[in-house]
């Protein structure tokens, strides 16, 4: 056995380690092949029989609940029509190069009113960004300031042109839970992200203070149309409550070689918000 | 001699306890995530339960298995019913950097095996993962052995090329100061 076959069975063998435990593989198979076999038979003596009534179609027929995709989409839905908390962490699991100070999390604390369009969130305990009206307040950052030097204002105002609610851009999947210096964190984001996911499925309860429901996994994947051309992938588990509320989101979130971490929790639904824009002498548009 | 009806389930059941996990581990590496290998696997071994008091008593369901999510594999590619979504798992947990370091490292191989062609990826997999000879695989996926060759070739390749300084890794039981000195070359 050659150096590279043996690196790659050594590869493979890391990459299939983390199974999942909700994973069940046994659960069921007998039952589903036999409900397999009953289905067709049914359908075909309903379509040999002369009459078929409505009622046994509808005996036949299970109502089915809302898929765990439209679970999800529905709740992430509901968040774009009320108010809320959310404190989101960050953190840097592995890049290419990073030192571990680079890993440290970072954690932002933000209310929104997405009806009314306004926001705040404060990053790492400092830092404070502003939505307000279609725009996006952040405070002067360095490298801003250099190319402006004796700037007087404070703030940096930018304009978040509206977004699909069905497009998703890498920039989304990067920025999701943190400032990544991509674009900043807009929880209005997750919603886009969570429309665009495949691979639903509900995989148990979930509970936290005042609250239960059900949690699901999902996995969303991004590539890039432009060069280079990359794959950007989120997988994880969002819960949501009874209420249909998005509660708390935690994924890993892969872009070649660098993995992150995001963890999201919701709360304080309808909470009142209050953001206004920084006074106007204070802010400048690049 | 066929196979006694009697103890059918309870020799389909050991079957799955005893080789269901070496199947989806494989099934993960051709899809790229858990929950469309188990979805692979499971709707496999239904198959396979339906064909299992048919199967001769020589028979090895190992076999009949993989043929039977190699085939499912591919319908499911062509018909973009499961499209294949290079992803990450989310840390079990979280509190060790060796458990976030290995669960990192198998995201960023298995999203490194969904680039490849799928007739690549599903060579290396079947190889080097289900260890089996090239002539099996040949037999699997309908092509020549020499084909197998080809695809075995141009996948470690890519693989390599797309991994880069992650493909050397180091085994998995040393120690994790002495993998981490190796990888920076020390």
């Amino acid at each position: 056995m050659n150096d590279t076959e043996d690196a790659v069975r050594r590869l493979f063998t890391v990459a299939t380690q983390d199974i999942p435990p909700s994973i069940n593989l046994g659960h069921d198979i007998r039952a589903r092949s036999r409900a397999r076999v009953l289905r067709a038979r049914v359908l075909l003596s309903a379509s040999l029989a002369a009459v078929v009534t409505a009622a046994t179609v509808i005996t036949l027929s299970a109502v089915s609940p809302p898929s765990a995709l439209a679970q999800v989409t529905q709740a992430a839905t509901r968040m774009a029509a009320q108010s809320y908390r959310v404190t989101s962490t960050r953190t840097l699991v592995r890049a290419p190069g990073a030192p571990t100070a680079d890993k440290n999390p970072v954690t932002i604390i933000g209310e929104f009113d997405p009806a009314r369009s306004i926001g705040e969130e404060t990053v790492g305990g400092g830092a404070q960004i502003r939505y307000v009206g279609g725009y996006i307040y952040i405070p002067v950052f360095g490298a801003f300031r250099r190319t402006h030097p004796g700037l007087p204002q404070k703030w940096v105002k930018l304009h978040v042109p509206p977004r699909s609610s069905t497009t998703v851009t890498p920039g989304d999947v990067a920025s999701l839970g943190g400032i990544t210096g991509v674009q900043p964190f807009n929880p209005q984001d997750l919603l886009a992200l969570l429309k665009s996911a495949d691979h639903v499925r509900e995989v148990g309860p979930a509970s936290g203070p005042g609250w239960k429901g059900s949690a699901y996994s999902f996995t969303v994947t991004v590539r890039t149309s432009a060069q280079p051309h990359q794959v950007m992938g989120l997988h994880g588990t969002v819960d949501v409550d009874q209420q249909g509320r998005v509660r708390r989101l935690d994924a890993v979130e892969s872009v070649e070689n660098t993995v992150s971490k995001v963890q999201m929790t919701f709360g304080n639904f309808g909470i009142g918000v209050s953001v206004s824009a920084p006074p106007a002498d204070e802010t400048v548009s690049p | 001699m066929r196979r006694d009806s009697g103890d059918t389930d309870e020799r389909f059941a050991a079957y799955v306890r005893d080789r269901g996990e070496h199947h989806l581990r494989v099934a993960v590496l051709l899809t790229g995530d858990w929950h469309a290998a188990e979805d692979l696997v499971q709707t496999s071994l239904i198959k396979l339960y339906r064909a299992w008091p048919r199967l001769e008593t020589t028979a090895e369901p190992d076999a009949y298995l993989r043929r039977i999510m190699i085939n499912t594999h591919r319908s499911w590619w062509r018909a973009h019913w499961r499209r294949e979504t290079p992803t990450a798992t989310p840390p079990e947990d979280s509190t060790t950097d060796d458990i976030a370091e290995r669960q990192a490292i198998s995201a960023v191989v298995r999203q490194a095996l969904a680039k490849l062609p799928r007739q690549q990826r599903a060579v290396l997999v079947l190889r080097y993962a289900a260890d089996l000879p090239e002539a099996e695989i040949a037999e699997l996926l309908g092509c020549s052995p020499g084909t197998v060759k080809t695809h075995a070739h141009r996948g470690l390749r890519a693989l390599r090329d797309s991994l880069g300084d992650d493909f050397a890794l180091q085994p998995v039981n040393q120690p994790r100061a002495s993998r981490r000195a190796s990888r920076e070359g020390a």
